[in-house]
């Protein structure tokens, strides 16, 4: 399903029109506000689209990977 | 990145660990005032502004050091960005300020909300002449609304922000806001797409995120 991920640069670079959105750092990571970003970026990895992301650093790995491995539920951790 | 709460100190080492962790593209920002959020007694910092953090992941990238000049093991490969308001240009608008950001090593330029989709192809038109658009890639800050008050809300109090009468006239006259408001930026986004110069859109929706998705999907960004 996932075929094409790319970053900023080489969209840019390869003169493609580049989508990024600004997916804030939850505040109370209840899974309700999980749910929604996961699912957020489920869409954003649809095939046909050319989609980034910029999102605050320990979420946006936490995230992509769930996205990446399709996993519907996520438990993050915070220090 | 913004300059309102860390030091230079701060600032490198986050870049440091945004670097370790393949985070390469980074915005800087000068941070909004401190006395407009729920801490307004916080100390602002701003020991050095945007334009330098620019500069230090250049430094970083190019020769592999920081700013005291100290050796990094290996160098970075951070993709910087630069932020800009759209806005009427006037006959001999001279854009310094950006090309300022393009001389500290600006790749990319991430602008403020923007729903004038006229004004925007004016103030591109300056840019692609300046010749700045062969040295940054412009990427237009849009959102879905969320409702005719949050239109107006961002128009008269965000910084920047530019939308149209008509947008605010579409979204008071729609039995559904969150759907007009998804409608008009996937329209919006559309049109920017055949503006010369410009190179993406970035989309913004402050408790209004749910309505991201359906807007990408709208739009039909394909490869």
């Amino acid at each position: 399903m996932i075929t094409n991920i790319k970053t900023l640069e080489q969209t840019l670079q390869a003169n493609e029109f580049a989508i990024t959105a600004e997916i804030p750092a939850p505040i109370s990571a209840s899974a309700a506000e999980m749910e929604e970003k996961i699912d957020l970026l489920a869409v954003m990895f649809m095939p046909s689209m050319s989609l980034i992301t910029l999102v605050q650093l320990h979420i946006c790995q936490a995230l992509l990977v769930a996205a990446l491995y399709e996993i519907k539920g996520l438990i993050l951790f915070f220090r | 990145m913004t300059c309102r709460d860390r030091n230079r100190l701060a600032i490198q080492s986050d870049l440091m660990g945004a670097s370790a962790l393949g985070v390469n593209n980074v915005l800087t920002l000068a941070g909004d005032p401190v006395k407009n959020g729920d801490h307004p007694d916080a100390k602002a910092v701003f020991d050095i502004n945007s334009k330098k953090i620019l500069s230090i992941m250049q430094s970083m990238n190019d020769l592999g050091e920081t700013m005291s000049g100290r050796e990094l093991q290996t160098k970075s490969n951070f993709f910087p960005g630069g932020a800009a308001i759209i806005h009427e240009p006037e006959n001999n608008w001279n854009p310094i300020a950006l090309k300022d950001k393009v001389d500290h090593g600006a790749k990319f330029i991430q602008t403020q909300f923007c729903y004038d989709v006229d004004l925007l192809r004016e103030y591109m038109k300056h840019i692609v002449d300046s010749g700045l658009s062969e040295k940054l890639f412009f990427i237009i800050g849009i959102g879905p609304l969320r409702s005719d008050k949050s239109a107006k809300w961002m128009r008269d109090r965000l910084f920047g922000t530019v939308i149209p009468e008509s947008i605010v006239q579409r979204m008071e006259q729609s039995e559904n806001q969150i759907e007009e408001g998804v409608a008009i930026c996937a329209e919006l986004i559309n049109q920017f797409e055949e503006i010369d110069g410009v190179h993406g859109a970035h989309l913004m929706a402050p408790r209004n995120l749910s309505a991201i998705a359906p807007t990408v999907k709208q739009a039909g960004i394909k490869i």
